[in-house]
C-alpha cells in the first residue's frame, strides 16, 4: 500500500470524524415536550350563592310546636338521593326525622315584551322529612309541626349521603350541613344557621368557608389539572366537584372530583367527615384534580366557565348540574375559547296556524339547560325574525303573541359548527313558529 | 470545539509518517471510528465517536518473535465524541407567553474526550488475532458554554475492557474490530443539566416520567472498527 492511499484512507476517516461532530444549530436542542400549558384564572366566584336558612322562626305559642324557616341555594342531589331534615338534641344526642311540610318553589323567567320580564314560580308542596332539589333556582320553605319540638334543640339539614338519620348521635359525631339552635337550656330562641359540619360538642363543628389557595390550574393536552391548598373541609354530607359550565346554553358537564397530593391519588369525596393523612380537623391541606376530557368526552371549547363548587353526595349517580356554590371559577383560557366556532345566526318567521304572517310578536331565545332567556327580538310586521349572532349549542325558540304574557308556541333549534375556508363557523338556521 | 478538530485532523494526518521509522520497532498505531452507547441513566445519547491508539507489541517470548505467536502490548488511547444529553431525563424548562405555558427538554451537545492506557494480550486464531483488552484512565467532559452558563469541564477516572479481532489486510495494514466497555468512575448526571440557566417547570412532574437513577460507575458501550497500521510490517 502506498503512502498515498494511506493518507487518502485517514483523511476520509477525518472527514467521517467531522460529520459525526457536528454542531447543533441555534434551536436544536430545544425539544417541545408535549401541549402547552393553557393557564386558568381561577379564583373566587362572584355570583357563587351556598346553601342558608332565612326567616326561621318557631311558634310563641306555649305548645313551641312549628318551627318554620326558608332554605335557598340548594344545590341539585342526584338519582336517589334527598336532602333530610332532623331534629336533635344537643345535651343528650336523641334525633329524630322531622315530617315537614315542604313548600318547594321553582322560580324561571321568560319576556313577555322585548323590555321586560317575568318571574315564573312552580310551586309544588309535599309532606315528609325529605326532599330533592333538581333546579338550582329552587327555594324550599320548611314547617315542622312535630310536638315534641321543646324536646330537642337544633334543626338540622342533612343528605341522603350520610345515610338514614340516625336515632342517637354520639358526642363526636359529626353530620349535617346546615344547622340552627332553636332552644338554649329553657329558653326557645331562634339563632342563626351555619353552613357547615355539626356535631354535639361545639369543638367538633366546622363552619365551612369558600376559600383556597389556587397553585395551579391549567388545561395541558386533554387533561385539566388543578393543584390546591388550604381548602375548608367541605360541610357533611358534601364534596368538592369540578364541572364545566356553558353560559350560553346552561350545558354542563362533569369532571370529578378531588384527588390527594402525591405520591398518593386516592378520592377526597370522604374530606367532608373521613380521616385520613391527608387532612386536618377543619381543612384539606392540599389537594388536585385531574381530568382526562377525552375520556369523558368533553371538548372544552364548548364550554365556557370552569367551576369548583361543593355538591351533596349520595344516590346512585353524582348530580346532573352544579348548584351555586362555588368555591371558584375560572373562564375557558382565550387560547381554548378561541378554539370554538363562530357566532352562527337563527332566522324564522312567526305565522298563524292558517298560514298569515304575526307581526310584533316577542320572540326570545333560551339555552336548552338554560332558566333564563339569553335573547330576546320582535317580530317584524311579516312575521320575520331573527338572533344575528348565536353561539353553537342546543337552544329553545318561544313566541309570545302581543297582549299575551305565556309563549304560545316553541321550536327546538341547533346551531351546528361548519367549516368554513378551514375555519369554524356556526350554521344559520331557519326556523317557523306557529301561534294558534 | 474548532481547536479541537484541528488537533485531532493533524494526529490523523501525521499518522502516515510513522511509516519512516525502522522496521524492527513493533509499534502500531491505528485510527477507528465507532459509536459511544451510553447506559440510559448517564442522560447520554448515543454517539458516533473517532480515536487514535497507538500500541506496543512484545511477543511471550523474545526467541518467538513470529506473527502466529501469544503477543503482550501496551496500548494507549485518545478517544473524541460529540454526545447529545437526552432532555427528557431532566427538569423540563417552562416559559410563559401570555396564557400559555410552554414546556421544552432542553438537551447540549457535550465534546467527550476519552483517554486511556490499556494492556493488550492477543492470541493468533486462524489467520486473525484475538486480542482481550482491559486499562484505566480519564474521561473528561466539556460541556456548552450556552447551556452551563459558562465553560465547564469534569474530568474523572474511567475503567476500559473488550475484545477485539484483528485482521491483517496487507503487511503493514490490519483491521481491527473492537467491542467494550468504559465504566465511568464519578460520574455526576446533574452536572450534564441544560435546563439551570432556564426557570424550571414545577407543575406536570407528576405527569412526567421519571428519569432512570443516576449510577456514579455507568459501565458503557462501545463498538468500533480500527485501520492499524505498522511500520515495517507484523
Amino acid at each position: 500500500m502506498t503512502r498515498s492511499r494511506l493518507t487518502a484512507i485517514v483523511r476520509a476517516c477525518a472527514t467521517l470524524a467531522l460529520v459525526a461532530c457536528q454542531v447543533d444549530g441555534a434551536s436544536g436542542l430545544l425539544t417541545v415536550y408535549g401541549d402547552p400549558l393553557l393557564d386558568m384564572s381561577l379564583g373566587p366566584a362572584s355570583n357563587a350563592a351556598f346553601p342558608s336558612i332565612a326567616n326561621q322562626r318557631i311558634t310563641a305559642a306555649a305548645a313551641r310546636d312549628t318551627i318554620e324557616f326558608t332554605v335557598n341555594n340548594l344545590p341539585p342531589v342526584g338519582i336517589a338521593n334527598a336532602y333530610q331534615i332532623a331534629l336533635t338534641d344537643s345535651a343528650t344526642g336523641n334525633t329524630v326525622a322531622a315530617i315537614s311540610r315542604i313548600i318547594r318553589t321553582v322560580r324561571s323567567r321568560r319576556p313577555v315584551t322585548r323590555d321586560s320580564s317575568v318571574i315564573v314560580a312552580t310551586v309544588d308542596t309535599t309532606i315528609g322529612a325529605q326532599f330533592y332539589v333538581l333546579d338550582t333556582a329552587t327555594t324550599i320553605a320548611i314547617r315542622i309541626a312535630h310536638a315534641n319540638i321543646p324536646n330537642y334543640t337544633h334543626v338540622l339539614l342533612r343528605t341522603g349521603g350520610e345515610g338514614a338519620i340516625p336515632f342517637l348521635l354520639g358526642a363526636a359525631t359529626r353530620t349535617a350541613f346546615l344547622s340552627f339552635r332553636y332552644k338554649s337550656g329553657t329558653a326557645f330562641a331562634v339563632q342563626s344557621a351555619v353552613l357547615g359540619t355539626w356535631a354535639m360538642a361545639s369543638a367538633g363543628r366546622v363552619p365551612f368557608s369558600a376559600a383556597a389557595t389556587v397553585v395551579d390550574a391549567s388545561f395541558w393536552g386533554e387533561s385539566v389539572r388543578i393543584d390546591l391548598r388550604n381548602l375548608t373541609r367541605p360541610p357533611a354530607g358534601f364534596r368538592y366537584a369540578v364541572w364545566l359550565v356553558d353560559d350560553r346554553t346552561g350545558t354542563v358537564a362533569r369532571l370529578g372530583g378531588l384527588i390527594a397530593p402525591l405520591p398518593n391519588s386516592r378520592s377526597l369525596d370522604d374530606a367532608d367527615v373521613g380521616s385520613a393523612p391527608w387532612y386536618t380537623t377543619t381543612m384539606i391541606p392540599e389537594a388536585r384534580v385531574r381530568a382526562d376530557m377525552r375520556a369523558l368526552g368533553v371538548v372544552p371549547q364548548d364550554f365556557t366557565t370552569l367551576a369548583v363548587v361543593i355538591e351533596p353526595y349520595g344516590g346512585y349517580a353524582p348530580p346532573s348540574r352544579p348548584g351555586t356554590g362555588v368555591v371558584l371559577s375560572a373562564a375557558m383560557p382565550s387560547s381554548v375559547a378561541s378554539r370554538s366556532a363562530s357566532p352562527g345566526k337563527i332566522v324564522g318567521t312567526v305565522t298563524s296556524t292558517s298560514g298569515r304572517n304575526v307581526a310584533n310578536t316577542t320572540v326570545y331565545l333560551r339555552g336548552i339547560n338554560m332558566t333564563i332567556p339569553s335573547q330576546v327580538t320582535t317580530a317584524a310586521a311579516t312575521g320575520a325574525w331573527q338572533f344575528a349572532s348565536v353561539p353553537t349549542g342546543v337552544f329553545k325558540a318561544y313566541a309570545i303573541p302581543v297582549g299575551d304574557v305565556a309563549p304560545r308556541d316553541s321550536a327546538t333549534v341547533t346551531v351546528s359548527a361548519k367549516s368554513v375556508n378551514g375555519k369554524l363557523a356556526g350554521d344559520s338556521v331557519f326556523v317557523t313558529l306557529r301561534i294558534p | 470545539m474548532r481547536r479541537l478538530n484541528v488537533l485531532v485532523i493533524g494526529l490523523l494526518l501525521a499518522a502516515p509518517a510513522l511509516g519512516a521509522q525502522p522496521a524492527t520497532a513493533r509499534t502500531a498505531v491505528g485510527v477507528r471510528l465507532g459509536e459511544l452507547v451510553f447506559a440510559q441513566a448517564t442522560a447520554l445519547k448515543p454517539t458516533p465517536f473517532i480515536g487514535l491508539e497507538a500500541a506496543w507489541q512484545l511477543p511471550w517470548s523474545p526467541a518467538r518473535r513470529r506473527a502466529d505467536a501469544p503477543s503482550f502490548g501496551i496500548g494507549v488511547s485518545l478517544d473524541v465524541s460529540r454526545p447529545r444529553t437526552d432532555g427528557a431525563q431532566f427538569p423540563l424548562a417552562a416559559v410563559d407567553r401570555g396564557d400559555t405555558t410552554y414546556l421544552y427538554a432542553m438537551a447540549q451537545r457535550v465534546t467527550l474526550v476519552q483517554s486511556g492506557v490499556q494492556a493488550q494480550i492477543g492470541v493468533p486464531l486462524a489467520g486473525a488475532r484475538v486480542i482481550g483488552y482491559a486499562g484505566g484512565g480519564w474521561y473528561a467532559m466539556l460541556l456548552g458554554s450556552r447551556a452551563s452558563g459558562g465553560s465547564r469541564r469534569l474530568i474523572h477516572p474511567m475503567a476500559s475492557f473488550g475484545l477485539a479481532v484483528d485482521d491483517p489486510l496487507t503487511r503493514t495494514l490490519s483491521a481491527r474490530v473492537q467491542f467494550g466497555g468504559t465504566t465511568y468512575v464519578q460520574f455526576n448526571r446533574s452536572a450534564l443539566d441544560a435546563t439551570r440557566s432556564l426557570p424550571e417547570e414545577q407543575r406536570i412532574r407528576d405527569a412526567a416520567p421519571a428519569p432512570a437513577p443516576a449510577p456514579r460507575t455507568p459501565t458503557n458501550l462501545q463498538y468500533s472498527v480500527m485501520l492499524r497500521f505498522t511500520p515495517g510490517g507484523v
